[in-house]
Formats: structure tokens, sequence, C-alpha cells
């Protein structure tokens, strides 16, 4: 699995990286920095959480 | 209206005044919300622009997808006229607005809060502690406004002395309606004191430095080039952003809790539960009215916004949004998560949710260990205010005392 970020579409509210610390680093101020992210087996429900989660909707599974 | 043209969805609705808005906001919204996605209020503002609701999350995200080419930020209330800037970044556009925001988000971000997070546990206790032996409080005064201050002026730098004036100038700056303050020199006073209590911690941290965030806005304002006035006018919105609007979602919790007693143990059983609770109270109990002014004519929902007009976000109204939650108006402690504009949208959006989800997180689950039983002791004194941040005044609970 891997996750899509718009980093156009990030304000920077880290609501991904509170519900899935694992997943996503944010940069110094605040934003993801990488728009694609390998999911690794068995944090796919921490991927949905974070997809879910997003106000600006910026966070999309891959092909889905 | 004689120069309204009929198809222009038009309701009654003041924010500040409206008595059926206050005593049921949610109820209001939903019958406002079967009727129009977006509508011009009744009354507009007292110059004569016109104040657009939007009451659908759809509509909401399509005005904040047009974005501050079109909507302003630099008047935050409905039916105040424009002034000079008093609130630092909230009333910022960018590209200005850009700089500060980037360089203020870390601040406030989920491990900072994460951090504090025993100390909101002691404070919690600690407060409940003061009045648990009276088997009464008023929930408001005794609870939310001292655990938050408790917590955010410390974490701010502002000493916690004068905490009844802190609350009274954090009050005023925000909720006083017309009827209260009809030339509005009451705000402008409230505003004047915040201003001269930060300018003067301004003073005091350049010359002593502490690990607090008026310290750190003076690292944020070397680094962005920020005015002497805008980094006052900055932490006189940390100020009172910090302390009412968690301070009111709190309130409307209690007051949930208070009335559905079978909805305790559900929301406190674990960890994962807490945490869903508090997603659900602030999508079910919004409390966020965001205003914005009109700067170039657009378009929303199929309506013809001009020049200088409001126009309202109502993200309180779009937590119950049928079209996005089928029973919204159901409060459930097991629904998935899930996004809610509680916090509004864009760049806008609050920078202090993560300690107002800690908060609430910490208030569920202490406030629930210490007083496990309890209700309202006469809902017929319950106040509440409405506005841009709506809230409680007044909700006094009772419990038995052993």
């Amino acid at each position: 699995m891997r996750v899509l970020i718009d980093l156009q579409a990030c304000q920077g509210h880290g609501r991904c990286a509170a519900v899935a610390p694992s997943l996503f680093q944010l940069s110094s101020e605040g934003y993801v920095v990488t728009p694609v992210i390998d999911v690794p087996e068995g944090l796919e429900d921490d991927a949905r959480h974070a997809v879910a989660n997003c106000p600006e909707m910026a966070i999309s599974i891959e092909g889905e | 209206m004689s120069d309204v043209a009929p198809e222009i969805p038009t309701a009654k609705l003041d924010l500040d005044l409206d008595e059926r808005f206050l005593a049921d906001p949610w109820g209001t919204w939903a019958e406002l919300r079967s009727e129009h996605d977006i509508f011009r209020a009744v009354p507009g503002t007292p110059f004569g622009e016109s104040i657009w609701v939007c009451t659908r999350e759809s509509t909401i995200r399509e005005a904040y997808k047009l974005g501050p080419e079109y909507f302003s930020n630099q008047i935050l209330f409905p039916y105040l006229p424009p002034g000079p800037r008093v609130l630092g970044l909230v009333q910022m556009d960018p590209p200005e607005h850009t700089a500060l925001r980037r360089a203020m988000s870390p601040l406030f971000g989920p491990s900072v809060i994460d951090a504090m997070r025993p100390r909101m546990h002691e404070e919690c206790r600690r407060i409940i502690g003061e009045f648990i032996g009276n088997g009464e409080c008023e929930f408001v005064g005794d609870f939310a406004k001292p655990f938050v201050a408790a917590v955010f002026m410390k974490f701010l730098g502002v000493p916690m002395d004068r905490l009844d004036d802190l609350l009274a100038w954090g009050y005023d700056a925000v909720h006083l309606t017309i009827e209260q303050d009809p030339d509005r020199s009451r705000r402008a006073a409230a505003l004047g004191n915040i201003r001269s209590l930060m300018a003067g911690l301004v003073v005091e941290r350049r010359a002593q430095p502490e690990d607090d965030l008026v310290t750190a806005m003076l690292r944020v304002a070397e680094q962005t080039n920020l005015s002497e006035d805008d980094l006052h006018g900055t932490l006189v919105l940390l100020f009172s952003g910090g302390l009412d609007t968690t301070a009111g979602s709190l309130s409307f919790a209690a007051r949930h809790f208070a009335e559905n007693p079978d909805d305790r143990p559900k929301a406190t059983a674990n960890p994962t539960t807490i945490q869903n609770a508090t997603e659900e109270i602030l999508r079910a109990f919004g409390i966020l009215n965001a205003t914005k002014l009109v700067i170039k004519d657009a378009e929303v929902g199929g309506c013809p916004i001009k020049k200088g007009d409001r126009i309202v976000l109502a993200t309180s109204s779009a937590g119950r949004d049928e079209r996005v939650f089928p029973d919204g108006d159901q409060i459930r402690f097991d629904r998935d998560s899930y996004r809610n504009l509680a916090f509004g949208l864009g760049p806008h959006r609050c920078i202090g949710s993560h300690l107002a989800r800690a908060e609430i997180e910490v208030f569920l689950e202490e406030w629930h260990q210490m007083i496990p039983d309890y209700h309202i002791a006469d809902p017929s004194a319950i106040h509440t205010h409405g506005g841009i941040v709506m809230g409680i005044d007044h909700l006094p609970l009772t419990w038995k005392v052993n």
C-alpha cells in the first residue's frame, strides 16, 4: 500500500502525525514533506485513519 | 427589501441575539439547512452589507476553495465595522499570513502538546478537588475556564494572579453583543487591557527569556520581521483564542454528559473511546461560525456574493450536515474516525487544535473518575452565547457527596 499526499493542499494541521505518528513525519514547520509514503505491513489501518482525518482531504491511498 | 431579487435565499438569523438560536443552535441549523445550503441572513450588518451564511459542508468547502483572493480575514465579526488590525495573525491574509503561520505552527504541534499532558491531568484534578466536596459547581466559572486558563496561561507565560480580570477581558473581547455594548467601548477596553498586559510581558521576556510562548514569539517575530504592533496583536489573539474556545466546547460536552448518563461509560471506557468521544463532541457540538469579509465579487452555492459583504462559514452547522453524517444528531462514540470542520479549514484553521483536543480528553477522563455521577441543578438557569465562537456562560451541576 502507498499513501499519496497532495503537498499543495497540506496546510500543516498535523492531524496525520497525531493519529498515525509512525507513518507521518512533519517538517520543522509542521508540514508533510514527502508526497509518497510506502506503508509497512501492519500499518494499513493507520494509513486509512490518516486519510479519514485530514481536514483538507490531502491524503489518499494509491488506487483507491 | 425591494432591491433583492426573489430567487435570493433569505432567512432570519442573528448569530448574537436570536433567542431561538442561542437556546438550540444545532436545532436551528437543522431547520435552516433543510431550506438552504447558503442564505442571506436578515438582519445584515448594521452598515447595510449582506451577511451570507453557509450551512453545508459542501458550500463551506466551496467558499474555502475560492480562498483569500475573495474572502479576507481582516474582519472576523459579522456585526462589527472595519477597523485597524488588532489581532495579528488571524486578521492577516496571504502572503503576509503564510510566513508567520509557518513559523508559529510548530509551537503548537502534537509532540509539544503531548509533553504538556501530565501537567494538564494535575491541573484538572487540582481544580476539581477545590469544589468536589461542595456537591455542586457552576461548571463554566468553577471548572471550564479555570482549567483552560491554568493550562494555557502557563504555556503562554501569563501570570495567573489576576485570573478573574483575565477571564473577564477574554470574554468581553469576543462575546459582547450590540445590546450589551452598544458603542463597543467595553470591547475596546478589554482588548486594550489584554494588549497592555502582553506588551508588558514582551518587555519582560526581552530582558529575561523564559520557557513560554511569549518568549518563543519573540524569536518568531525576529525570523519573520513581524512588527511590534502585530506581535502584540498576535499575543492578544493567543490569549483570547486559547481561553474560551475550549471552555465553550467543554461546557457543551458537560451539558451532554450531565443529560445522558448512559453515555459516560461509553465515552470513558478506554483511551480510544476517549479520543472518539472527543471527536464526536467536536463534530456534534461545533462552536465556530468563522466570518470573513468579501473583497471580490464571488458566487457560492449559486448566490451572488458582493464585495463588502460578510460570509459566515458555519462549521458548527457542518458537523450535523445530513449529507455528510446521515445520523448526525446521534451522539455516538463507536464511530470510526472522520474529518470534521470543528477547527475550520484552510490556512486559518485553529492553530491550537491539538491542545484543545488534549484538554477535552483530559477533562473526560479526570472528571468522570472523580465525579462519575452528576446532573444539571436547574436547566432553566443555563445561559448560552452565540456569535463567531459559541459557548455556555452558566451551567450549574450537582452531585452527591459521600
